[in-house]
């Protein structure tokens, strides 16, 4: 127990000494160029074989974004969009122009999400969730990276009520029956936490000093979608 | 006095969870809206939507209640439902309402009313 507490710290520790930047530094365009509220979220591009995850991204991604003061696209309607025109998975929209998604839905920036890896760990007492994912937000009007961000998170999936009977059996379930839409909300809100907050929300344009950007997840080029 | 103790905890941690619950640091109220939407997901079906549906209107009256703002999108999906379950002119009014709360949705709204006529 000792011994997991001194591991836990000097983890902490380590954590807390990787290099970070302030939001303002890592995503300029956020500040300077404000017509980027009107937030559109393509389908997950999925690169695991996880088929149901990405439907747990997608029932919880609208929220935190909202809630960092954008104007998101109403995802079930979008998403609906999509799939009348046949795309289920953002790997369909390689090659489009950003400039279309202004055109076919007014938005002013769009965020792709790919889903790295998904895997679900279960031992005796307890379990978790690696999940790998990326996060880049374009501008449809400039083509440019207004932000993002790629990280992995252990997701901690095991029951807690000191009975250690009880925590076995809400381990497996909750690790095995995967009602993984806390998890996949958790894992939301952990990355859009060096997202540069919009117009409704009460920081709006002062919150460029927080320091909570690692330079070297922060910088995927769009490239790549 | 370790249950005692225990017990706060726990009384602590529900007010914790409730309060994170409730309202965002924007000021919105989202209820379960990422449950019954998952469920709709996963398992499309009249009951499922109506369930989706009735979370989305316990929003708006939850929202009206407390002062809050209605969040983005909450209107227009109920739009949405309602245009798929025929009503067209009730949805018009629901997207009407989106836009107006959200000016910004405006073109992205017109072009769902343009699309249903």
């Amino acid at each position: 127990m000792r011994l997991l507490i001194s591991i836990t710290i000097v983890l902490l520790m380590s954590g807390c000494a990787a290099k970070t930047t302030t939001k303002e530094a890592a995503f300029p365009d956020m500040y300077s160029d404000v017509n980027r509220q009107v937030m559109l979220i393509v389908p997950v591009i999925n690169e695991t074989t996880a088929a149901e995850a990405p439907d747990f991204l997608n029932a919880t991604v609208a929220q935190p974004l909202a809630d960092k003061g954008y104007y998101v696209l109403p995802v079930p309607i979008v998403s609906n969009i999509f799939k009348e025109a046949g795309i289920i998975d953002g790997t369909q929209l390689k090659g489009i122009p950003f400039s279309t998604y202004k055109d076919k839905f007014g938005a002013e920036s769009v965020l792709f999400i790919k889903l790295t890896s998904w895997e679900t760990n279960y031992m005796v007492i307890s379990g978790n969730v690696t999940v790998g994912m990326e996060y880049i937000l374009v501008s449809a009007e400039t083509n440019s990276v207004l932000w993002s961000y790629k990280n992995t998170f252990v997701l901690d999936t095991s029951g807690s009520s000191g009975n250690l009977l009880a925590d076995l059996i809400v381990t497996a379930i909750s690790t095995a029956a995967t009602d993984y839409v806390p998890v996949a909300r958790r894992v939301h809100s952990n990355a859009v936490m060096t997202l540069p907050v919009g117009k409704y929300h009460p920081k709006y344009l002062q919150d460029g000093k927080v320091k909570n950007v690692i330079p070297e997840l922060a910088s995927a080029p769009v490239e790549k979608f | 006095m370790l249950i005692k103790t225990r017990y706060l905890f726990i009384l602590a941690t529900t007010f914790l969870f409730a309060g994170c619950a409730s309202i965002t640091e924007s000021g919105y109220y989202w209820g379960n809206y990422s449950e019954t939407y998952y469920e709709y997901i996963k398992a499309p079906s009249e009951q499922s939507v109506t369930n989706h549906l009735n979370e989305l209107n316990r929003i708006v009256d939850t929202s009206k209640q407390k002062g809050l703002k209605v969040p983005p999108g909450i209107y227009a999906e109920i739009g949405y439902i309602t245009a798929k379950r025929g009503d067209s002119d009730d949805s018009i009014a629901y997207y009407r309402q989106e836009a107006e709360l959200y000016p910004e949705s405006k073109g992205f709204i017109e072009r769902l009313i343009s699309d249903q006529k």
